[in-house]
């Protein structure tokens, strides 16, 4: 008897242990923070560029997206109108960088995600003055 | 037993089933603000300031070829030093491009210093010749040249000090002949264009007055003014030294 109930243990803890691993939030952000930053540089580029042609272009985007259990890849990645501030090319230009990235390993749920950016930049320095 | 055995490890698996058919599911989460910070793009260069144009060389200005420099000879002769070929080039550029111009009056001066009559020989002497490498190295048409000298007779500055008598040492190109075209023009009503009804040419001569002027020699017409030219100066060897 006392060697059933062991086995019986040791079963629902393989089971919970294995099957059920998923991250917390906390995790999620954690890990998400990681991939994410990986792409900072080219949404800064973005961003750069665009104040080439708009210096006092800035704001916020706020971008929601899902993370999908066979690899981890962000996926669905939407612009979220209703957070969002910025001039619609920042938002291109986060989905775009965001879309594809893979959070490693997947998880056994869904990551459904809301992150915001946040654009600034100081105000260009002024002409030198015409001699 | 084995029956209590089965049922026992039986419930365990069904309970862990149990608890791994919770595993699925959506953790949302949020995360940000994620900044980013921009580099403004540098200010735009001044605007270049523009260099002004520099006046042309040598321009065809009313009635004369004008350039700021000086036509340059070897001391007491009428030889033209090769430093002052460049300049000459570009006053027979100026009159080619200038065909309504017909006749050019090449007048050489002088300073007061020396003798006049040496003085007048010398800047003939020099006008021709400028209009001889004008018409042999630079080929401009020999009909559209005269040369004259007038020596000391037609200062433009006080030939009491060097700066004016320097100013004095010059050559000069005068237009005397030039075609003038005359056009009278209609506004079209229809096309509102504007249409030449009359064109009249004129020819305007200007006379400079005449020292010892003399056309080329290969112009007919100067071959008899030359020795007249020569006949005014006949002792311009012995006569003291213009300075250049």
């Amino acid at each position: 008897m006392k060697t059933n109930l062991t086995l019986a243990s040791l079963v629902v803890l393989g089971a919970f242990a294995t099957g059920c691993a998923y991250r917390s939030p906390e995790m999620w952000r954690d890990d998400t923070n990681k991939v994410l930053e990986a792409r900072q540089n080219d949404i800064r580029v973005c961003y750069d560029n665009l104040l080439k042609s708009s210096p006092n272009a800035g704001g916020k985007v706020t971008v929601k997206f899902e993370v999908e259990t066979e690899e981890g890849k962000i996926q669905n990645v939407q612009v979220d109108p209703a957070g969002t501030t910025a001039p619609p090319e920042l938002g291109e230009c986060v989905t775009k960088n965001i879309e594809g990235l893979v959070i490693s390993p997947p998880d056994r749920r869904v990551g459904q995600a809301t992150y915001v950016y946040e654009f600034s930049a100081p105000p260009p320095p002024p002409a030198p003055p015409t001699t | 037993m084995p029956s209590q055995r089965f049922i026992v490890v039986g419930a365990s698996m069904l309970l862990g089933l149990v608890a791994t058919a919770g595993c699925g599911g959506i953790t949302e989460y949020s995360g940000g603000p994620i900044m980013i910070a921009g580099t403004p793009p540098p200010p735009p260069p001044p605007p270049q300031k523009e260099e002004p144009k520099p006046p042309p060389r040598v321009e065809l200005r009313d009635n004369k070829i004008e350039f700021k420099e000086k036509i340059q000879f070897e001391v007491n002769k009428a030889t033209i030093k090769e430093e002052s070929y460049s300049l000459l080039h570009d006053i027979a550029e100026v009159i080619k491009a200038n065909p309504h111009v017909k006749k050019i009056s090449i007048e050489g001066h002088a300073s007061a210093d020396g003798d006049a009559k040496y003085n007048k020989k010398l800047s003939e002497e020099r006008a021709k010749a400028v209009m001889d490498h004008l018409i042999k190295k630079e080929n401009v048409a020999a009909e559209r040249l005269t040369a004259k000298g007038w020596g000391e007779e037609k200062p433009i500055a006080d030939n009491s000090t060097e700066e004016g008598r320097e100013a004095n040492r010059r050559v000069e190109f005068l237009v005397v002949e030039a075609e003038v075209t005359q056009k009278k023009v209609e506004i079209d009503p229809t096309t509102g264009k504007e249409k030449v009804v009359e064109e009249k040419k004129d020819t305007v001569k200007t006379d400079t007055g005449t020292p010892t002027g003399a056309e080329h020699p290969s112009v007919p017409a100067a071959k008899a003014a030359a020795p007249a030219a020569k006949a005014t100066t006949p002792a311009a060897n012995t006569q003291p030294a213009e300075k250049k």
